[in-house]
């Protein structure tokens, strides 16, 4: 993957942002410019490297931003590491704060709010989830109970009927081997 | 226009030095990142599996999210810094 070809105009990087953004130079003054200094460029040529360079910025802002966003999410990981992850609360907390800190911002971006409050969706299921989690492990402990509740009270029923005159297979064994000594 | 694609795909991961990136933000990111050209999605998930078949990133899907996040090998990262 090579890089795309250098531009002659490369070695005046610094000159001509000099002289097109803080002079604020016209392009045929800065051409003029490079003339004198040896460097024969077309108006085309430079208009067209100076496009080139604004998307070049907008790249390396951009790389900037992202480089940012994963130190954050390095750093949120790490105090996660020494402390557990924060409840429900602390997050409802944080997205508040994230919140009204972008609202107190001139030129608010609605679209970014709510994409932040978007983000707080998955968080709010996996909530009612738990919850739902919750409900459904209390049906199961409690029909484990009456299962148990039932089998007690069938066991304790047997156990009386027995002492009720019923006849003990001891007694039962005794009558039959009388029975057939008669 | 793909290898303008695969260099923005590892620029990216670069930059995202080993935190996963989540698919979605890439495909985004790249697509910001590759103006002033305007790729679709397609393109940047072509230039995406080329460079997973040349090792130099590797994928992850989250069984429970089905999110699927990105990082470079240490063969991709050696390919960013000389692309860099």
């Amino acid at each position: 993957m090579r890089r795309e070809k250098q531009s002659k105009l490369d070695d005046y990087t610094e000159q001509l942002e000099q002289w097109l953004g803080e002079e604020q130079m016209t392009l045929s003054e800065a051409q003029q410019r490079l003339e004198t200094m040896g460097c024969v460029v077309s108006l085309g040529g430079l208009s067209h490297w100076r496009r080139s360079r604004a998307w070049e910025r907008t790249r390396e802002q951009l790389l900037d931003q992202i480089a940012e966003g994963a130190r954050h999410c390095q750093q949120v990981e790490k105090e996660f590491g020494k402390n557990p992850p924060p409840e429900l609360e602390t997050l409802i907390k944080l997205h508040r704060l994230t919140i009204l800190q972008l609202s107190a911002q001139k030129n608010a971006d609605r679209e970014t709010i709510s994409q932040i409050s978007a983000l707080m969706r998955p968080v709010m299921d996996w909530a009612r989830l738990e919850e739902k989690r919750k409900d459904r492990e209390l049906a199961e402990q409690k029909y484990r109970d009456e299962v148990e509740a039932q089998k007690s009270e069938a066991e304790r029923k047997d156990r009386e009927t027995n002492k009720e005159g019923g006849l003990s297979p001891e007694t039962l064994e005794k009558i039959e081997r009388e029975l057939k000594l008669m | 226009m793909k290898l303008k694609l695969k260099r923005s795909i590892l620029a990216m991961l670069n930059a995202c030095d080993g935190v996963p990136a989540p698919e979605i933000a890439l495909l985004s990111a790249v697509r910001v990142h590759a103006q002033p050209e305007q790729p679709s999605e397609s393109d940047i998930l072509d230039a995406l599996r080329d460079v997973e078949n040349k090792r130099y990133a590797a994928a992850v899907t989250d069984e429970l999210t089905n999110e699927r996040t990105w990082t470079l090998t240490s063969k991709g990262v050696h390919k960013a810094r000389e692309g860099s």
